[in-house]
């Protein structure tokens, strides 16, 4: 469904730009202007496979075409990309916290499952913390309608933390874990959580968004992790093996690999460089650039603390906020 | 004169002393249980089955108006249970079910040209065991509770020809102050306790007597109870896994067939 739909936007696509290119030849060639400040981007790559870009003129079409998850729009990826370079920022920055996790663990869905319900299991757990505040953790869990068989089954929780006060901090934000099991041995399990740490003693506050994902096969795991954004259309991105650096003149140098969760096909490499914080929590100056096996997909540029510009497929746009 | 009135007097005492002569009882009945835990109006644990019971009671006539009542009562059967896992799967096992009670009765007799009427007041504090039992894939629970029930009642006594008796019985109170103990200790939580909302509870029997010409009274009859409780507060329990449970709103019918046997203590 999700290629007929692709399909069917590049036939639109083609047609709008064999009609709008006679009218506007020399816009759309420049490769400088081509979009205006804020507004959405008028190309619909297929995130993909880069080389199968298409163009179109309308603008609608290209938030629609965002939610359909594999087709993504540049200016979604280049937002995604930023919030990413910033959340690494912001936990290279924070203070080493050792975050708490909440839910319902794999081995744990046996256990409930053996027990009687003479009494009835809240789907809402309360928590309260030891110097205050409380975590409130949902947990959905899904299996075979038969005793005696678990698997398969997935485990869906979000735990909201509510000014849950730990040791010197206290913690607002949201936990989410979820689990697929096919097999005690094989199963996959995402948790990522969006923390904001706030020091009792100085009123610092930290950000910290962070997931894993991992896969096990016959009790072998393999994981990746890092930071991660979704974006208004729901499309998830990560980045991982994220190194970042800071320099005495106190910019920042990122590397890593970004992934688009919703499609695992390609992993794109991230290399920042020059980024440096503005007043407003934004980047004011440096560049983030995207490749794909060598070949250049997207370049950032930050050069105010209001707007950037990016770069993708011989076109740019400029995004303000 | 005087010895007309000395025979009054000791008519009088005779007639006090046969008041003043405490009753004791003992029954035994079979008991039809139904028990349901319901929440969103959905039936998810449906317990059936008979149960026995055993009850003991003294009566002591304060006057020949005024009865004082001392009950205690044990029940204790197998009922089939139907319901499920914490998790929704579907779970066929059995339960074990005791319940004890002691109450204290004051009633008040007022005769009438038919009938006899007791209008009581009953307090009894209450417990009750059950414990859904282990099956292959399924650990023991054991669910508690501790309460006091007050109620209120009306006897009809009617005399019936050769030292027979009828008599209809209907009582409602509330039950109050319940503690509802989790007991998950075979699935390595703790024990934790909760308390539960009031609930209400209304009963009603027939009774047929048959008086002999010794202190004996044969009783038999049928009695009808229903009792319904609220939710429970919620336990939460963080080992060996997080987990908040409470007392789902339920209820309980019970229908008896008894039979029992009184005398007079001289």
């Amino acid at each position: 469904m999700k290629a007929i739909i692709a399909i069917n936007r590049k036939i639109a696509s083609l047609i709008f730009f064999l009609f709008f290119s006679t009218l506007f030849i020399s816009a759309c060639s420049s490769g400088g202007s081509g979009g205006k400040p804020g507004q959405p981007s008028t190309k619909f790559p297929n995130i993909d496979n880069p080389g199968s870009t298409s163009s179109s003129g309308s603008s609608s079409a290209g938030s629609s075409s965002s939610s359909s998850g594999s087709v993504v729009t540049e200016e979604e990826v280049a937002i995604a990309i930023t919030e990413l370079a910033l959340n690494a920022i912001e936990s290279y920055d924070g203070p080493q916290i050792d975050p708490p996790t909440e839910g319902i663990a794999a081995s744990n869905v046996a256990l409930l499952n053996s027990i009687p319900a003479s009494a009835s299991r809240t789907s809402e757990t309360v928590k309260p913390g030891p110097c205050g505040g409380q975590i409130k953790t949902v947990t959905t869990v899904t299996m075979p309608d038969r005793l005696g068989v678990i698997f398969p089954y997935t485990t869906n929780s979000e735990s909201t933390y509510s000014n849950y006060c730990s040791g010197n901090h206290l913690i607002n934000g949201k936990f989410w874990l979820d689990g697929e099991y096919t097999s005690e041995s094989s199963y996959t399990m995402t948790w990522s959580y969006d923390y904001t740490f706030t020091s009792k003693t100085t009123n610092d506050a930290h950000r910290y968004k962070y997931s894993q994902y991992c896969v096990t096969q016959n009790n072998n795991t393999t994981c990746e992790d890092g930071t991660w954004y979704r974006s208004t259309y729901g499309s998830s991105y990560r980045l991982h093996n994220s190194s970042v650096t800071k320099s005495s003149s106190n910019t920042y140098e990122i590397s890593g690999s970004v992934v688009i969760s919703d499609s695992r096909t390609n992993t794109y490499t991230l290399t920042a460089k020059n980024l440096s914080l503005c007043d407003n929590g934004r980047l004011g100056t440096g560049t983030i650039e995207l490749t794909l096996n060598g070949s250049l997909y997207m370049r950032i540029e930050f050069t105010s603390c209001g707007e950037f510009t990016y770069y993708a497929d011989g076109n740019s746009w400029v995004y303000s906020y | 004169m005087k010895l007309k009135l000395l025979l009054l007097l000791i008519l009088f005492a005779k007639s006090y002393l046969v008041y003043a002569n405490p009753e004791a009882s003992i029954e035994i009945a079979t008991r039809s249980l139904q028990y349901h835990e319901q929440l969103d109006d959905k039936i998810f644990v449906n317990e059936k089955g008979k149960a026995h019971q055993a009850t003991i009671q003294y009566r002591k006539f304060l006057s020949p108006s005024w009865h004082l009542n001392v009950q205690s009562q044990i029940t204790y059967g197998t009922l089939d249970y139907e319901g499920q896992t914490l998790l929704g799967t579907p779970l066929i096992t059995e339960t074990d079910y005791r319940l004890g009670n002691i109450a204290l009765q004051i009633q008040y007799a007022h005769s009438t040209q038919f009938f006899t009427v007791f209008p009581y007041l009953k307090i009894s504090p209450h417990y009750w065991s059950r414990k859904v039992l282990p099956t292959e894939h399924t650990a023991a629970v054991r669910i508690s509770r501790r309460w006091w029930e007050m109620d209120a009642g009306i006897i009809l006594h009617k005399p019936l020809i050769n030292h027979w008796s009828i008599q209809f019985e209907t009582h409602w109170g509330i039950s109050a102050g319940e503690k509802v103990m989790f007991d998950y200790t075979s699935s390595g939580f703790a024990k934790k306790s909760a308390d539960s909302n009031q609930g209400n509870f209304w009963g009603a029997g027939i009774c047929v007597a048959k008086q002999f010409q010794s202190p004996w009274r044969l009783t038999t009859g049928y009695r009808l109870h229903h009792a319904h409780w609220g939710k429970s507060d919620t336990v939460i329990f963080d080992h060996p896994t997080m987990l908040s449970l409470f007392e789902p709103r339920n209820r309980l019918k019970n229908a008896e067939i008894f039979i029992g046997l009184s005398t007079r203590i001289q």
